[in-house]
């Protein structure tokens, strides 16, 4: 038999509710990573991520008493702070992208096996039109699957796929990725 | 390059972490007086959000019901009582005219008894 003991999260989420700052703050400290790291694929500048990510944080605070659980307080702040990214970057078309020297060093060996690599990709994430990046981020970075980020970007289904389609195209060819099959076994056909 | 696509974008999107400053920059602006906060979230219902007349409304609907069922039961109670008088009545009417009956019929079998 299971028990459906309140996480930690549900816990922090209720507590911040009803009003406790510490909880609040444990909850920012929880989630500042994702929303933090979201603003900054969509936005390409730390600077500009950490404005974002602190006005989303401090939209949740006025928001808390709409918002149900903490599982939807997470679909909150996916939602809001894309939305508020893509918003930014409309009114800027020109793409501020992240010089190398912006990058926080990553401890992780494994990880930066190939460095200049995934800058690279980064580079190339940070110039796909608005909504694709949007969707190439919440793919890769939060594991979102396409219906979750259909929701998310409250964005058709099949725009979702045909974004995901489009960008990997795009990102192979310029990477110089000669894969014909590998699209296919990806399932985005 | 054969490494797989996915797997890179997964790696190279990696989050990060904003720093420790962060949490106190959000504490801090929380704080500060320009920024109106509600000094305690209660939970509101959506209808409430949407109609916010709603409970108003459903007190005074509330309202005419029991005054309108109090009436209906007033309305029935009396109709019970004058049902109840009128059964009154005929029995009563019922028994004198038995009673009546019997005297007649006592009159007039001591008439009709020859002397």
């Amino acid at each position: 038999m299971s028990t459906n003991l309140p996480s930690i999260a549900d816990e922090h989420f209720a507590r911040a509710r009803a009003g406790e700052p510490t909880a609040f703050a444990a909850l920012v400290r929880t989630h500042q990573r994702s929303v933090f790291s979201l603003a900054l694929r969509m936005l390409g500048s730390r600077e500009a991520a950490d404005d974002l990510a602190q006005d989303v944080f401090l939209q949740l605070h006025l928001n808390l008493a709409t918002i149900e659980s903490s599982a939807h307080m997470t679909f909150w702040l996916r939602k809001v702070v894309t939305h508020r990214a893509i918003d930014r970057l409309r009114q800027r078309p020109r793409v501020e992208v992240a010089s190398l020297d912006d990058e926080p060093e990553i401890a992780d060996v494994a990880v930066a096996a190939d460095p200049l690599l995934q800058r690279h990709l980064r580079a190339l994430v940070a110039e796909l039109p608005s909504s694709a990046r949007a969707v190439v981020v919440l793919r890769y970075q939060e594991d979102l699957d396409p219906l979750e980020i259909a929701r998310t970007l409250e964005m058709p289904i099949n725009t979702v796929k045909s974004h995901l389609k489009r960008s990997l195209a795009s990102l192979r060819e310029r990477l110089g990725v000669t894969s014909p099959d590998a699209f296919e076994e990806l399932g985005y056909e | 390059m054969n490494d797989d696509l996915e797997h890179e974008l997964r790696r190279a999107l990696r989050p990060v972490d904003p720093g420790e400053d962060f949490t106190r920059a959000v504490m801090a602006r929380l704080q500060s007086p320009n920024v109106v906060s509600l000094p305690r979230a209660r939970p509101h219902s959506r209808v409430q959000r949407v109609l916010p007349w709603a409970p108003a409304a459903l007190a005074a609907s509330l309202l005419m019901t029991i005054m309108l069922t109090h009436q209906h039961r007033k309305e029935e109670q009396e109709l019970a009582e004058g049902l109840r008088a009128r059964e009154e009545l005929l029995l009563a009417l019922r028994v004198t005219s038995e009673k009546l009956d019997i005297a007649y019929q006592v009159v007039h079998t001591t008439n009709s008894t020859p002397m």
